[in-house]
């Protein structure tokens, strides 16, 4: 039971938390569990002979990681990708023991949901893959997009790119 | 040709202590210090600078055997016999490794202990 | 890491030095069935094995020690002769003393039946000569400690003129407490007269072994006199009687064929230094460490600080992680000997069971190599020797129709040449017959007619790698088994190596391995790509240089330049890279630097935006995630932090 009005929620459990950012305007979410940290990116090293939606790699304490551009993942509108500069930040998840960074526009905020706030879709706007989303969350101010890691990382990769 | 020497004693029981003390006695050693554990043995070495060391192995605050190690460090040439209880060869074959000289094992048997400390100290 | 744990753990290890060591000596006494030294360290061993059985509880291990125990006593004092049913018997024995530490490290108990082998040994123990039953008092003629050819070796090199070779017997009376603690201040007042080569029990061992009947034995290579040697040991409380005899070391013989080429590192020389052993683990952990310090190091460098007190503080820190670098590296290093020495057991067997004869010759088992490869390594090896067994060796009828020796050789050999060390398996036999690898490969698909005509006969050997290709028709039970030559290939370039092969019909094959000398850390050049920075191992590099444009010229329309009379096809690193790029831009340049690698076994050039600087590069792998992605082989972080990718010229012809 939630109420839209009042901040408290009474505490459930299947409660989960969830880390919320904007990528090309919109508010996506993964479950907290799977996001180690948070940080500015730093220069990116081209990876070539690999997917469109990977940026490159970074260093992350010694080890190198691969990033991920969101927006081309998601396959996104090209243009959003403008704005936020200073605000663009890697989430670096963990996932089957691997350290993937997730370039997005900007990292907001953690927000507990519990299972019954996330309907299912059956379609989404600008057409992202359903498979890649677990469901939408319409409680808290605006629309969050729980994101399906599994799916989105895991799932057939797509053709490959030059540099 | 006897040396009659200057020994320290170290076991946390007084009683040891005094039995030992006793039988050294008898054969002309003078013993001129007692300790209750390994730390002060090492001060009182430091202090007394005696001729020899008998060690008890199971001490509070510091054993026999880091004993042993502490003192060779201070003196290369000390000369150390480990007091043993039945079971604990063990620790004597550690003890002896850091630089103990001989080992009795308790109950002490008068000549046995007259025998050790005469060929350490020779 | 529970203490039972340890022991576990150490019992394995020993477990596992014993059994090589019977294995090779068994080995040697099938040779020399006579030869005493061999049958006294069979004897020990199968001793020592029994002891650690019995601490450790196992049962079974310690009944089928005890009874080859037995047996290796009895051959000693000749009421068993040694045939080839004995030398089969023991090397059964050293099978099942195998199965069963594998069944206990595995499972954790010892569920193997061997009731039926060890009523085979026990028939074989009293079947033989009834003797009279020697009194099982002390004799002063009883065995001292033998020497073997490498500590007699050891002995010749590290003692000095006056110094004399003691055997010393000390017997501590029967009523003496704490006979080990004896036996220690026995070690102890030994080592302070000599050093002790040798000892029964060893110095090591003294708190976990029981002494045998009071008695310790020593040899010890002291400049005193036997004199002042006895009187000190006397004088230790609760010694019963000290026997010391001077020991004269035999002439010096020429080491028979089988010596040759054994090294000092032999797994059952005692050796005089000590030793410790380390978990493997642990080294890792020390490995990145070290790379950790270096990549920090390059970058505190890359700082360039305007400070003199930095600019002398940098060379020392230079200094000392190259130096820590090249000790852990030496720690992680291990003699190819450790795993070579299994198969010289594994060839006679083989040979044995499809009737050839095969003499094998290994060379060079002091050749260190980094111990994950070793690991590694083995399967590979086992398999191109055992082809060589199964396919190269041909019956020694067939042979003599051929006018070859009837027994055919089979050479292991390992050495470092620069920063590679090469591993060859060359064998006498029949060779490859590369019109069946071709035609195998076209029946399979795995090239066209048009590619065949292209190839060389050097390409067409290497076919044999391509997975499929069999030449055998029935896959035997020898070498088949799923472990083809294209996973060989495949394990050696995940270690970064390359194997070739050359072959000649009934003259035999040689296959050669080449590894480079480390993995994680390697010498390697910069360049600039693009406005990226990629790096580029040295040993792939055969040399750099700038060229003008008008000394590109035309072969087939390809790009290519004429250097010391060889012609070098050019590529560029844009078009490997598949940078969304106009290639060819080149041509506009004045100078266009190249770089000159090794690719397989051709040489490109690959030209470069710039060429950079030389430096130390620490091996980081790319993520899991991005799987082999095409002529990048890993990362490196470089003075800013930044990653820089290293290329992979092999396949980029």
């Amino acid at each position: 039971m939630y109420n839209k009005d009042k901040k408290e929620k009474i505490n459930n459990v299947n409660d989960k938390q969830y880390l919320t950012f904007k990528i090309a305007n919109e508010n996506y979410g993964l479950e907290l569990t799977q996001a180690k940290e948070i940080i500015k990116p730093p220069k990116v090293t081209n990876v070539p002979n690999t997917e469109e939606s990977i940026q490159g790699v970074i260093n992350l304490r010694g080890q190198v990681i691969p990033v991920i551009d969101m927006i081309t993942k998601l396959g996104l509108n090209e243009k959003e990708k403008e704005g936020y500069k200073n605000e663009k930040r890697i989430v670096v998840i963990n996932i089957k023991e691997i350290l993937i960074g997730l370039y997005v526009d900007n990292v907001k905020e953690v927000v507990k949901l519990s299972d019954n706030e996330i309907e299912d879709v059956q379609e989404t706007k600008k057409g992202i893959r359903q498979e890649y989303i677990k469901g939408v969350s319409t409680t808290s101010d605006s629309l969050i997009i729980i994101i399906d890691l599994d799916n989105l990382l895991f799932s057939n990769k797509q053709k490959k790119k030059g540099a | 040709m006897i040396n009659l020497s200057n020994i320290l004693v170290v076991d946390d029981a007084a009683f040891m202590r005094l039995n030992l003390k006793n039988i050294l006695g008898e054969f002309g050693h003078e013993v001129v210090g007692e300790a209750e554990n390994g730390k002060q043995a090492v001060e009182k070495y430091r202090d007394l600078e005696p001729d020899l060391v008998t060690l008890d192995i199971t001490m509070p605050e510091m054993d026999g055997i880091e004993a042993a190690a502490k003192l060779k460090e201070i003196d290369k040439d000390v000369k150390m016999i480990m007091c043993s209880a039945m079971g604990q060869q063990a620790m004597v074959i550690k003890a002896i490794e850091a630089g103990a000289k001989d080992f009795i094992v308790k109950p002490f048997n008068k000549d046995r202990i007259k025998e050790a400390i005469e060929k350490a100290l020779a | 890491m529970s203490d039972n744990d340890q022991y576990l753990d150490m019992f394995f290890a020993e477990a596992r030095d014993y059994i090589q060591m019977l294995n090779d000596n068994i080995l040697q006494l099938e040779e020399n069935p006579e030869n005493k030294e061999v049958i006294n360290s069979l004897f020990r061993a199968a001793h020592s094995l029994k002891g650690m059985s019995a601490t450790m509880g196992f049962n079974t291990l310690t009944e089928l020690t005890h009874k080859l125990e037995n047996m290796m006593d009895k051959i000693r004092n000749g009421e068993i002769v040694v045939d080839t049913e004995i030398i089969d018997l023991l090397f059964a024995g050293i099978d099942h003393i195998e199965n069963i530490v594998a069944q206990i490290k595995e499972n954790g108990n010892e569920d193997i039946d061997i009731d039926g082998f060890l009523k085979q040994l026990e028939k074989q123990i009293s079947v033989a000569k009834n003797r009279k039953p020697e009194e099982k008092e002390e004799k002063p003629a009883e065995l001292g400690l033998e020497l073997s050819s490498e500590e007699i070796e050891n002995i010749r090199e590290n003692k000095k003129e006056l110094d004399t070779v003691y055997q010393i017997k000390v017997l501590l009376a029967d009523e003496t407490e704490f006979k080990q603690a004896r036996a220690s201040m026995i070690f102890k007042s030994a080592s302070e007269l000599g050093y002790i080569v040798k000892s029964e029990p060893k110095k090591e061992e003294i708190a976990e072994v029981e002494l045998e009947n009071n008695k310790i034995k020593i040899i010890l290579v002291s400049s005193q006199t036997e004199e002042d040697i006895q009187a000190e040991i006397m004088n230790i409380t609760d010694i019963k009687e000290v026997k010391i005899e001077e020991i004269k070391l035999p002439e010096k013989e020429e080491g028979d064929k089988k010596d040759s080429g054994e090294s000092k590192n032999m797994t059952n020389s005692f050796e005089v230094s000590s030793t410790v052993r380390v978990d493997i683990n642990k080294l890792d952990k020390l490995m990145n460490m070290i790379g950790e310090l270096l990549i920090n190091k390059t970058r505190l460098q890359a700082l360039n600080i305007k400070s003199d007190g930095f600019k002398e503080v940098l060379p020392q820190l230079d200094r000392v992680t190259m130096d820590l670098h090249h000790t852990v590296m030496q720690i992680r290093m291990e003699p190819v000997g450790v795993m070579f020495n299994r198969f010289p057991r594994m060839i006679r067997d083989l040979a044995k069971e499809e009737g050839k004869e095969i003499d094998f010759i290994m060379k060079g088992k002091e050749t260190e190599l980094d111990r994950s490869i070793i690991d590694e390594l083995g399967d590979p090896m086992t398999h191109l020797l055992r082809n060589a067994v199964d396919h190269g060796i041909e019956k020694p009828a067939e042979r003599e129709e051929k006018g070859k020796d009837s027994e055919g050789t089979i050479n292991l050999s390992a050495y470092q040449k620069g920063s590679e060390i090469i591993i060859e398996v060359k064998d006498d036999g029949s060779g490859i017959n590369i019109d069946k690898v071709v035609q195998k490969a076209l029946t399979k698909e795995v090239v066209s007619k048009n590619e065949i005509e292209e190839m060389d006969r050097h390409e067409k050997l290497q076919l044999l790698f391509e997975p499929g290709i069999s030449t055998k028709e029935e896959v035997s039970d020898v070498s088949g088994r799923g472990v083809g030559m294209d996973v060989v290939k495949r394990t050696i370039a995940s270690l970064d190596g390359e194997i070739f092969i050359e072959s000649k019909a009934d003259k035999g094959t040689k296959f050669r391995i080449s590894l480079p000398l480390t993995l994680a850390i390697q010498e390697a050049l910069m360049v600039k790509i693009n406005d990226e920075i990629f790096a580029i191992p040295l040993n792939a590099i055969s040399e750099t240089l700038k060229i003008k444009t008008e000394e590109i010229k035309q072969v087939k329309g390809s790009d290519v330049i004429v250097l010391r009379e060889k012609t070098i096809p050019l590529i560029d690193s844009r078009e490997s890279l598949n940078l969304d790029i106009d290639y060819g831009q080149y041509k506009d340049k004045k100078e266009i630097p190249i770089v000159i690698v090794k690719s397989g076994a051709k040489e490109i050039g690959l030209i470069v935006d710039e060429l950079l600087y030389q430096q130390e590069i620490v091996i980081k792998s790319l993520s899991n995630y991005l799987n082999n992605v095409p002529n990048i082989s890993g990362a490196t972080i470089i003075g800013d932090g930044e990653v820089a990718l290293i290329l992979d010229v092999r396949d980029i012809a």
